[in-house]
């Protein structure tokens, strides 16, 4: 063999097993800053995390299953390096006279598994803030976000608000894209909406869509094990990164809204067992995933970052561990992430925001 | 017996071909050039703003005006991508812009720059022609394989020594690394940065790259420096550090851009078919994350936080700017020729680009 043949074989080994693993090696850190993917010319999002993290602290400080836990608040949610320090900026509290109407919107499949959780659905229950009244707003859960905007907007345009009473939707996962796409879609009817709040949301969906959509559209939906109807079945093409930057890129949100987004991230170990394929996969993008999603696409453009809650994707709002189901033993819960805390944090949040907006 | 196997050499190269394309972790996004320009930064960095139509109007017109002088055929769409956000022509173009001779440059290569002197620097024959039209054109002889902190240090003293008359515009023309220690000096050297007008980035590892942070974990930064790939001056070895994707976004949302420059970038990726040889292993290892990279970095890690997009040019990491591929590579001539004059075409397209934005107020 010529000096240059092994030379060959050294770097065509080398770079073979590099090309076997993933680019990225190491753990989910905080030890850099959190990062956003967005596309050209839209609004970039500011950073409320410090306000959010004082407001979601002081109310598990007061939460009587976590009182004298040190160190709660930053285990469940999560500090990277580059969120500011608590300004301790004195803000009015939220009147006590404006109320406040949400609706909940959940993610993708959900309504077909809807008899095992909703979002926030024992959150909901134990919420006991006059000020608040919460309601699930189940979409279809196959169906693209383009359909859903439809069956939202027929909704909302039923639903009855007292005069003092704001709209405000939440959407997690998909359910955060079905929101903005009937944001966008019924411009008029919308500015009845307030605030906009995603929880974990698909904003510029999923790379684990961009491979699922072929998998799913070939063998998952005719093996499809919950019960739910078909719809038009575009759920995951509505996921897939390329169509959902497109369609931000294309479609300015309505500025009559305000929009807060609240991220989810957490260890491998943490991640339930029925996730972790996807949370392997998107580790080759970054560990810093929730399991479906990578942490730098759950924000959307021009709306406020409230923090990243240290769950992942299905933990942060679903009680998937209070089940006396199969289900249940996928969950990895050392401690019962407050997903109570968490609704009410958001939503006095979301109020003071109004309201000093109002002024 | 033995002799049915195949020689180390076959079988290194079979075990490869296998490992890399049979894919061990295979990739999930495909290509697909229809969707928009989007940018990978931190919380709260200025955001990107889009100036394609324009470029492209300027770089389109240069290029029909020498189509046949330079014996060219390809379409500007096929050099320049048109994603699909990029706004549409308007229905009357303005005109190219006149040349501004009094635009003084320096232009920063990348890593390794001074370890391959043979290959030529970024744009040599391009800036030579301009050169000949009055532009003050230099190079700035960054060290290849040192940090962006020592390289910081090398491109103040070339800007201290500029000579430059009452307003005239003094452009910082970063490639690849070349970008990153730039950006390094414009924060380091705040007095001297008041000198410079304008930051243009071409294929600029503003985010660094993964592969940079797979490379240094594996310790392959020491095995490298120590290899010294060619004639290579003495540096800090700090090259890799610099390129890696976790120090750079740190240093980016730690250290905000002086807001009186003005920046502007230019990205480029393309189809791994189009890519040259020597970069298509790397090519591969970046396509698992993201297909839309030209070889060395993805084209969201390419644009400046604040800066005007120029737009996106379907060449790998090299041929966008320095003739690797015509030094090393006697592959399909044709084509060579035509890199090497879209390349001094490019050029030309920025810098009138540049003399007529200069010339308005933001």
């Amino acid at each position: 063999m010529s000096p240059f043949q092994k030379l060959l074989i050294v770097a065509i080994a080398g770079i073979s097993l590099l090309g076997c693993s993933p680019l990225v090696r190491h753990e989910m850190t905080t030890e850099f800053p959190a990062s956003v993917l967005y596309a050209v010319g839209t609004p970039p999002a500011s950073d409320g995390r410090a306000r959010f993290r004082d407001i979601f602290c002081r109310l598990l400080a007061a939460d009587p299953d976590y009182q004298g836990k040190a160190g709660a608040c930053e285990n469940f949610l999560l500090r990277f390096n580059d969120e500011p320090l608590s300004g301790d900026i004195p803000q009015p509290p939220p009147s006590q006279s404006t109320r406040y109407r949400v609706m909940v919107v959940p993610g993708l499949f959900n309504e077909c598994f809807a008899d095992i959780a909703l979002p926030f659905e024992d959150a909901i229950e134990s919420l006991n803030d006059h000020r608040f009244k919460i309601d699930a707003l189940v979409v279809s859960g196959r169906s693209s976000s383009d359909s859903n905007a439809d069956y939202i907007s027929a909704t909302i345009d039923n639903l009855q608000l007292d005069q003092d009473e704001r709209l405000v939707l939440i959407g997690h996962s998909k359910g955060a894209v079905d929101t903005l796409h009937y944001l966008v879609k019924y411009p008029q009817a919308s500015r009845r909406v307030a605030a906009v709040v995603s929880v974990a949301g698909a904003i510029n969906g999923s790379p684990l869509a961009a491979k699922g959509a072929g998998i799913y559209t070939g063998l998952a939906r005719h093996f499809f094990f919950g019960q739910c109807d078909t719809g038009d079945d575009g759920a995951i093409n509505s996921l897939r990164p390329a169509v959902r930057m497109s369609w931000l890129a294309a479609n300015p949100l309505p500025k009559s809204a305000r929009y807060f987004s609240l991220a989810a991230c957490t260890r491998r170990d943490n991640i339930n067992m029925l996730l972790k394929t996807g949370y392997d996969l998107l580790w080759t993008y970054s560990p810093r995933n929730d399991g479906l999603l990578l942490i730098s696409d759950q924000i959307i453009p021009g709306g406020t970052l409230l923090g990243y809650a240290n769950a992942d994707h299905w933990s942060v709002v679903l009680p998937l561990e209070n089940k006396n189901l199969l289900i249940s033993q996928t969950v990895h819960a050392p401690q019962k992430f407050p997903r109570k805390v968490l609704l009410q944090a958001i939503l006095v949040y979301v109020a003071e925001t109004l309201e000093s907006k109002q002024e | 017996m033995l002799k049915r196997f195949p020689n180390p050499y076959q079988f290194s190269c079979l075990a490869a071909f296998v490992l890399l394309f049979c894919g061990c972790s295979p990739a999930l996004i495909p290509f697909d050039e229809k969707v928009p320009a989007q940018a990978l930064s931190y919380i709260g960095a200025p955001p990107v703003f889009d100036t394609r139509m324009r470029f492209r109007e300027i770089f389109c017109e240069l290029l029909d005006d020498n189509r046949q002088r330079l014996g060219l055929k390809i379409g500007c769409d096929d050099y320049l991508w048109r994603l699909n956000d990029e706004p549409q022509a308007a229905a009357s173009q303005k005109s190219l812009p006149a040349h501004d001779p009094g635009l003084n440059i320096l232009i920063v290569p990348g890593a390794f720059s001074d370890c391959f002197e043979d290959i030529g620097k970024p744009y040599q024959e391009a800036a030579e022609r301009l050169r000949q039209m009055g532009y003050q054109i230099n190079n700035v002889d960054v060290s290849g394989l040192s940090s962006s902190p020592k390289n910081a240090e090398i491109i103040a003293g070339a800007v201290g020594k500029q000579n430059l008359g009452p307003s005239q515009p003094l452009v910082l023309l970063g490639y690849s690394k070349g970008t990153t220690d730039i950006l390094h000096f414009l924060v380091t050297y705040p007095e001297l940065a008041h000198r410079v007008t304008a930051v243009l980035s071409v294929a600029g590892a503003v985010n660094g790259t993964p592969l940079t942070d797979r490379f240094s974990e594996a310790k392959y930064d020491n095995w490298f420096a120590r290899l010294s790939p060619g004639k290579c001056r003495p540096n800090d070895g700090g090259v890799f550090d610099s390129l890696s994707r976790v120090q750079q976004f740190q240093w980016l949302a730690t250290h905000p851009l002086p807001e009186h420059v003005r920046y502007f970038s230019l990205a480029t990726f393309a189809r791994y078919e189009d890519i040259q040889l020597h970069q298509r292993i790397t090519y591969k290892f970046l396509e698992k994350i993201h297909p839309l990279n030209d070889g060395q970095l993805l084209f969201l890690d390419q644009l400046i936080p604040g800066s005007a997009l120029l737009g996106y040019v379907n060449a790998d990491h090299w041929t966008v700017a320095v003739p690797v591929e015509e030094k090393f590579s006697d592959r399909d001539p044709v084509k060579r020729a035509e890199n090497r004059k879209l390349r001094g075409l490019l050029f030309e397209a920025l810098i009138l680009f540049l003399a007529e934005s200069l010339s308005s107020p933001l």
